[in-house]
């Protein structure tokens, strides 16, 4: 044990009890470590690294199984589909998350204020995120269809028809952004409203004392304060929407083509559509590697602008 | 040794004993999907089902089984169509999939692997395949052997909305109608928001449009997919001008439903929709209009679809496949099929049932649905019909509305098909 060599002269006087209790505090540690230690084993470290040796080989649910390699990387990689499914996974998190924090961050200023009824708007703004999102979906998909209620509304009010949101490849991604920002920002909103109760009042009436308008007082006090809350919202966020699922399954499968196809659902249709659980778990790796390196940006990055100090 | 000790070595095999039980427990419920105590076995019977009362009807014939035979009793796991295969996939993968497996024929060759041929048994359990029509009977073999025995099968017939017709004051078509009279009838009821038809790519669907506008079927004898040969682009292509050209089908959305065209015949958004004898009894049902029931309509190769139908097979792990053979010849055998026929639910696969389908309130689909099987074509099962069916009507969806070319649409299909 590590602890024992640099060894205080305190401890020097009695080195039999003290080498004594610490082992069996070891014991002891273990012990109280076995159960989470067990459930980290079982349940994230041996299937993470099963996936890792099942992306080495072609692995057809049934019939042989083939060592091959790097050859599911290579050819992922050399896919033009799945290029696409890259590039539409890069689309809805670029678009997604900037949307999802400015419209979280929108609401929580507003409530911030005593207002009245500031717990009801609290509530009313988070019930998306607890409804199932499968749910969601599907009420979307009526007001998104044609002939539903969006249709119906620009048919009466402009007289032409709405776009078909879910059968036009120029359409879908964003029918499908939009759906999920008004599911996820119930989150995020919580995180920033909470964030900026926090905010001591006495700073903005000082600020406000020295002469420093809203806006001033927003991007000097505010932002800077509220940057923990916003880095937390953020790598949250990023993580989840590059492993967007639900919201393309229910809405369009996909489909049309592959224009709302993002690497889960893929990695999904790969495994238990193709059959194919190589792909499957190659897709995996690539997606782990993917949020592995933006988070490990952002953290790097959020010395240049997150404030832990008050 | 202390106490203390002691308390904790015991404490230790304490945690082991209880981890060993956890893993025990995610290891069971495996066993080839059957289980025998004192004498009683029970088999777990995996089956797809669309709505509870399907689900009613499959009980009441695994009670049918437990009434014959006492020692054996069925557990009955359901899922939807669509999932019922991709559930199937990872059971297999984890080497634990139910004793008695529903079949679908066109699906049949992608599941061969999980399925024990059944030629040999066949006369033990007292099942005579010269009781069933051959069509689907044939449609359940996979290179010769015979994979499952049939209990529904049908091809894929026009529903109409018999309402919508006599108020636009089209004349009800008889069941030698044609192409000509379908395209004719459709533009008259396109108005007022409606549409004449209801379409959405599905390979199943668009096949019964290919094999009568110019006899040819994607699937090739020997059982494998070419979408790209002539007869099937050019037939895509008269369906999709349908929605783009004729404009007398409405535009189809990418969906996770899995039948959004009956959906929309259901609600009265349009007056007629292909899909299989098997919907019959839910349109009945769910429709507040009167609902007819014709064979395709005759194009220049004449009137045909091909025939679908299902059944049930013995997994590779069942661990008493005797057992689960007699539980599927009662399950296939006259007095099941008479009960589901009478309720509607699957049209027989043995001839001898056949009638007791068409019960008073299905009685005018008669003429319709046999008109329909007696021009019926058996399409040889395929190897990847999931993945063709699933990709078909994901880039369908674009074709449709006109976003791609056809060409490249079926081409695009075939290669991701490999």
């Amino acid at each position: 044990m590590t602890i024992s060599v640099p060894a205080p002269p305190v401890e020097v006087r009695r080195p039999e009890a003290g080498r004594g209790a610490r082992r069996g505090d070891g014991r002891a540690a273990l012990g109280f470590l076995a159960p989470s230690t067990t459930g980290f084993l079982l349940f994230t470290l041996i299937p993470l690294v099963g996936s890792l040796v099942i992306s080495f080989f072609a692995w057809p649910v049934l019939g042989r199984k083939r060592f091959i390699g790097l050859d599911n990387f290579v050819q992922l990689i050399g896919d033009p589909i799945f290029r696409q499914i890259m590039l539409n996974t890069l689309v809805f998190v670029v678009v997604y998350v900037p949307l999802n924090i400015i419209v979280s961050l929108g609401l929580a200023l507003w409530i911030s204020p005593r207002i009245r009824g500031r717990g009801l708007y609290r509530l009313l703004f988070f019930i998306p995120t607890v409804t199932p999102m499968i749910a969601n979906a599907l009420v979307w998909r009526l007001l998104y269809q044609p002939g539903g209620v969006i249709d119906q509304t620009v048919q009466t009010v402009f007289g032409v028809p709405a776009p078909n949101f879910l059968g036009d490849t120029n359409w879908a991604m964003a029918a499908v952004i939009l759906m999920s920002v008004w599911q996820g920002f119930g989150y995020n909103m919580l995180v920033f409203s909470a964030g900026l109760d926090a905010i001591p009042q006495s700073i903005q009436e000082a600020a406000a004392i020295d002469g420093a308008g809203p806006l001033r007082r927003f991007w000097s006090i505010t932002l800077p304060m509220l940057s923990p809350s916003m880095f937390f919202a953020m790598i949250m966020t990023l993580i989840t929407s590059f492993q967007v699922f639900v919201q393309p399954y229910v809405l369009t499968r996909g489909g049309p083509g592959v224009t709302t196809e993002t690497m889960v659902l893929n990695l999904y249709r790969q495994g238990f559509e193709q059959f194919d659980l190589g792909t499957a778990s190659t897709i995996g790796w690539f997606l782990f590697m993917i949020i592995m390196l933006v988070t490990a940006l952002q953290f790097l990055g959020q010395k240049r602008w997150v404030h832990y100090d008050g | 040794m202390t106490v203390n000790n002691r308390w904790k070595r015991a404490a230790a095999a304490a945690a082991a004993a209880t981890l060993a039980l956890v893993l025990a427990a995610c290891g069971s419920g495996g066993g080839g999907g059957s289980t025998t105590a004192n004498g009683h076995t029970t088999l777990t019977w995996n089956m797809w089902s669309g709505s509870t009362s399907e689900v009613d009807a499959w009980n009441h014939l695994s009670q049918m089984v437990t009434a014959k035979y006492p020692d054996t009793s069925l557990e009955f796991q359901t899922s939807s169509f669509n999932d019922y295969w991709t559930k199937l996939a990872a059971q297999a993968s984890g080497g634990n999939t139910g004793c008695i497996l529903g079949v679908q024929s066109l699906r049949a060759r992608s599941i061969a692997p999980l399925l024990v041929p059944l030629d040999d048994l066949l006369a033990k359990a007292g099942i005579n395949p010269a009781d069933y029509d051959q069509s689907i009977w044939k449609g359940l073999q996979v290179d010769g052997q015979q994979l499952a025995i049939p209990y529904d099968f049908g091809p894929q017939v026009m529903y109409f909305n018999v309402d919508r017709f006599r108020e636009a004051g089209v004349p009800v078509p008889s069941v030698n109608w044609t192409q000509q009279d379908f395209l004719s009838a459709a533009q008259k009821l396109t108005a007022g928001g409606k549409y004449g038809f209801a379409l959405y790519p599905t390979i199943d669907t668009v096949i019964p449009w290919s094999l009568s506008l110019t006899g040819t079927d994607p699937v090739t004898q020997d059982g494998k997919l070419d979408l790209s040969q002539q007869g099937f682009v050019d037939a895509v292509q008269w369906y999709t001008d349908l929605v783009n050209k004729l404009h007398v089908a409405a535009p189809v959305a990418a969906s996770s439903d899995p039948t959004p065209a009956l959906s929309s015949f259901v609600a009265g958004d349009a007056a007629m929709v292909v899909d299989g004898p098997w919907q019959l009894v839910n349109l009945v049902k769910q429709a507040n209009f009167e609902v007819g029931v014709l064979p395709m309509p005759a194009g220049p190769s004449g009137s045909h679809s091909q025939v679908a139908g299902s059944g049930f097979g013995i997994s590779q792990t069942c661990a008493d496949p005797e057992k689960a053979l007699q539980a599927i010849a009662v399950l296939t055998g006259p007095d099941a099929l008479q009960y589901l026929a009478e309720q509607g639910r699957a049209y027989p696969a043995r001839t001898a049932q056949q009638d007791a389908w068409f019960s008073p309130q299905l009685a005018n689909a008669k003429p319709g649905l046999q008109a329909a099987i007696a021009n019926s074509a058996v399409s040889p099962p395929t190897e990847n019909y999931t993945q063709v069916s699933q990709l078909f009507t994901q880039y369908g969806v674009q074709a449709v509305n006109g976003q791609q070319s056809v060409p490249d649409f079926l081409s695009s299909v075939q290669q991701q098909a490999r």
